[in-house]
């Protein structure tokens, strides 16, 4: 176990984003979130020298499959009550339907779905490559998909809204 | 109904507006660092632990079996050195203060005029500011005297000793005071920021405390 060099740092700087980004679309809390990925980087850190290579897809397995362990953890632990305060947090330039239906349509499929969306539509990953992310053949990353786009597009409901909204901004 | 590539379109365009304002902390290769040092001292002592307790059982059956004239020890007993105690140096503890923020607005959240980049509501206590992305976070100042015994560390560069819980996408981060340092609190506390999980907390903290030694 020797100490990572300085092209884990480099490392670091160039992917943390793209895995913090992921890991928040998939556990849906930035502090959790930042958990992950430190985790997921401690783990790519402790294999640096034999993954060396190719590091970021060890990285983005990790980050997937610490964020999959912490979503079923959550249906583990005990409900915790509503905390009294309530922060304001608006934006001016908010999209309603992104903010109000389809990040939490989401955010309601299973942790698997969810994966192939982000995986495969905010990271621009390959059929092939989700797979390989998800430790998954491809047949089921499409089947997934499939499943997925077809729930958010009930959640969606009437596709006239999504077409006015995207012109309104 | 829409199509697969306009949904996919919308969903692009959600998952790029929801993680914008997402970056990671600036010194998170330092942090993962830190913790992999630590996680290899673990290793290293459970590496020299393990042994030395098979040796402490190995010697201890050879004394049990010892009356039994056909017992031979497999093991000899191994005296293991013991480390003496080391006395860690003595730190000053942090301790935080809540800047002097101007009222720019009365009501608790953010005014959509504002100019400035930050400000203070007065009922409830707390300071609203924008975000980069032109995002407003209302951030509620208040005080503990004790921080809950589930908050975990915050690593936040040149901020040592915050904590802070998560309950249903509320932070809470505890800023140490130390006592002697706040007029109203003189015995010391916490000052408690409320704010949403989604907002950047490292901007909150930047923006609304600042070390008081």
């Amino acid at each position: 176990m020797d100490m990572p060099g300085s092209d884990f740092d480099e490392f670091v700087r160039d992917c943390s984003p793209g895995l913090l980004r992921t890991a928040y679309l998939l556990t849906g809390d930035r502090g959790h979130a930042e958990d992950v990925v430190q985790a997921a980087l401690l783990r790519v850190a402790r294999r640096w020298r034999r993954i060396r290579g190719e590091p970021a897809p060890y990285a983005r397995r990790a980050v997937v499959n610490l964020a999959k362990n912490h979503w079923r953890d959550r249906f583990r632990r005990p409900h915790e009550s509503t905390a009294a305060v309530e922060p304001v947090y608006a934006s001016p330039e908010t999209d309603v339907l992104l903010q109000q239906v389809l990040l939490p349509a989401v955010m309601d499929l299973p942790v698997r779905q969810r994966a192939v969306l982000v995986l495969r539509y905010f990271q621009d990953l390959s059929v092939e490559q989700t797979a390989d992310a998800l430790g998954c053949s491809p047949g089921t990353v499409k089947s997934q998909t499939h499943h997925a786009l077809t729930k958010l597009r009930e959640a969606l409901g009437d596709p006239a809204d999504v077409k006015e909204n995207d012109h309104a901004n | 109904m829409p199509t697969d590539d306009d949904l996919t379109t919308v969903l692009r365009r959600g998952f790029t507006q929801a993680t914008a304002d997402l970056d990671p902390q600036p010194d998170l290769a330092r942090v993962v660092r830190r913790r992999y040092v630590r996680a290899r001292r673990r290793h290293l002592a459970v590496g020299v632990a393990v042994p030395a307790a098979a040796l402490a059982v190995g010697s201890g059956l050879a004394l049990a079996g010892r009356d039994n004239p056909n017992h031979t020890p497999s093991r000899t007993a191994v005296a293991v050195p013991k480390t003496a105690p080391t006395t860690p140096a003595p730190v000053r503890p942090a301790s935080y203060k809540v800047v002097a923020l101007h009222h720019h607005s009365a009501p608790p959240n953010c005014p959509a005029n504002a100019t400035a980049p930050v400000g203070k509501s007065a009922n409830p206590a707390g300071a609203w500011f924008w975000t980069n992305k032109r995002t407003c976070v209302f951030v509620r100042i208040g005080w503990a005297d004790t921080k809950p015994a589930s908050a975990a560390p915050v690593h936040l560069n040149g901020y040592p000793g915050l904590y802070r819980t998560l309950k249903n996408g509320v932070r809470a981060i505890y800023a140490p005071v130390a006592p002697g340092t706040d007029d109203v609190h003189p015995r010391g506390g916490w000052v408690v920021l409320t704010v949403s999980a989604k907002a950047p907390q490292d901007k909150a903290v930047r923006l609304i405390i600042v070390p008081a030694n």
